[in-house]
């Protein structure tokens, strides 16, 4: 069983917390509602570790491959109530993480102004840049926010659930790079 | 163009969220994480004190490759250098040549891991809801005031 009890944002390391903002993605429409939710819940009892491992996903960027990585999928089980009260849709059945696009450094912001000599390039960044990163990189044809959202999507429909889950190695399966164009 | 997604968006590639599907296996909602500060903030969802994470924990998930470097810089101030999301209620393979008992994460609604350059490792499990929070919180303060307590009449 691939699929256990729900989660959702807010990350808190000691004092610091994180709350959720929701975009979404199917309609192309924004949140930016402060919430997020989980579900006590009985979900069933977790994988082993081989369906743990995440997956790694890629979109092509011209030569740049920008891999994201998402868990593994688990059910949602908050009530109607709480997913309201967290801007949840009501109708979400699953959930997974993607984790940060850790190589957007070198994919999509290369020719920024990066600082090399920081192993924590991301925690430099300003919105700002980003924008400008993107916004770069959207002129150039190469990558949009829309194309972006679509890539999750698309990414995520093609991700097998329930008994169709492939068996994944130990160091996660890799799927084969998608290009914006055919998205 | 700058559209009002951006900045969520932007929050969903640098911080990671969450993706919710539904039962047709379609993508509803992206979930961006960004910081707050707030510990006990109603609105939305939470975690809990953080617990210890034992070595072994950080060791079978770099195994795995699921840990990832930490983009926050709140949590990089903090000491953490990588971290990991772990699914409800997921236990890790005890390494085989171990003859101690191992603990493992009680977090029946996930929890994030985070390695950090102390080598001291922790673990927030997701808060189902503020009150959760709220209590747990309360219980801490009170266990450190009767620390300090302790401390002064000795």
């Amino acid at each position: 069983m691939l699929e256990d009890a729900p989660t959702s944002a807010r990350a808190a390391a000691g004092s610091a917390g994180a709350a959720a903002s929701s975009s979404g993605a199917a309609a192309g429409s924004t949140g930016a509602a402060a919430a997020s939710g989980t579900g006590a819940g009985a979900g069933a009892a977790a994988g082993g570790a081989a369906l743990s491992a995440a997956l790694t996903l890629s979109i092509s960027l011209d030569e740049a491959k920008v891999p994201l990585a998402v868990s593994p999928l688990s059910l949602v089980t908050l009530s109607e109530a709480e997913r309201a009260v967290m801007g949840i849709p009501i109708s979400a059945r699953r959930f997974a993480f993607v984790y940060p696009l850790d190589e957007l450094d070198t994919a999509l912001l290369a020719r920024s102004q990066r600082n090399s000599s920081s192993p924590f390039f991301f925690k430099d960044l300003e919105e700002e840049r980003i924008a400008a990163a993107l916004a770069a990189a959207a002129s150039a044809g190469e990558w949009t926010c829309e194309g972006v959202l679509r890539a999750v999507r698309a990414r995520m429909e093609r991700i097998p659930t329930g008994a169709r889950w492939p068996p994944m190695a130990s160091d996660g399966l890799r799927w084969p790079p998608i290009a914006s164009d055919g998205l | 163009m700058y559209s009002a997604v951006e900045p969520a968006l932007h929050a969903f590639l640098r911080s990671g969220g969450f993706v919710y599907v539904s039962a047709d296996n379609e993508v509803l909602q992206l979930t961006s994480l960004t910081p707050t500060g707030a510990f006990d903030d109603e609105d939305g969802l939470g975690f809990l004190m953080g617990r210890p994470a034992p070595e072994w924990w950080i060791a079978e998930l770099e195994r795995q490759g699921r840990m990832h470097p930490i983009t926050l810089r709140v949590l990089h101030d903090e000491g953490a250098t990588h971290f990991a999301w772990m699914k409800p209620f997921e236990t890790l393979p005890v390494p085989p040549d171990t003859t101690l008992a191992m603990l493992q994460p009680d977090h029946p609604d996930g929890s994030f891991v985070y390695r950090m350059r102390s080598g001291h490792h922790w673990f927030f499990p997701v808060a189902p809801n503020h009150a959760a929070r709220k209590r747990e919180r309360q219980v801490f303060v009170a266990e450190i005031s009767r620390y300090d307590d302790q401390r002064r009449i000795s």
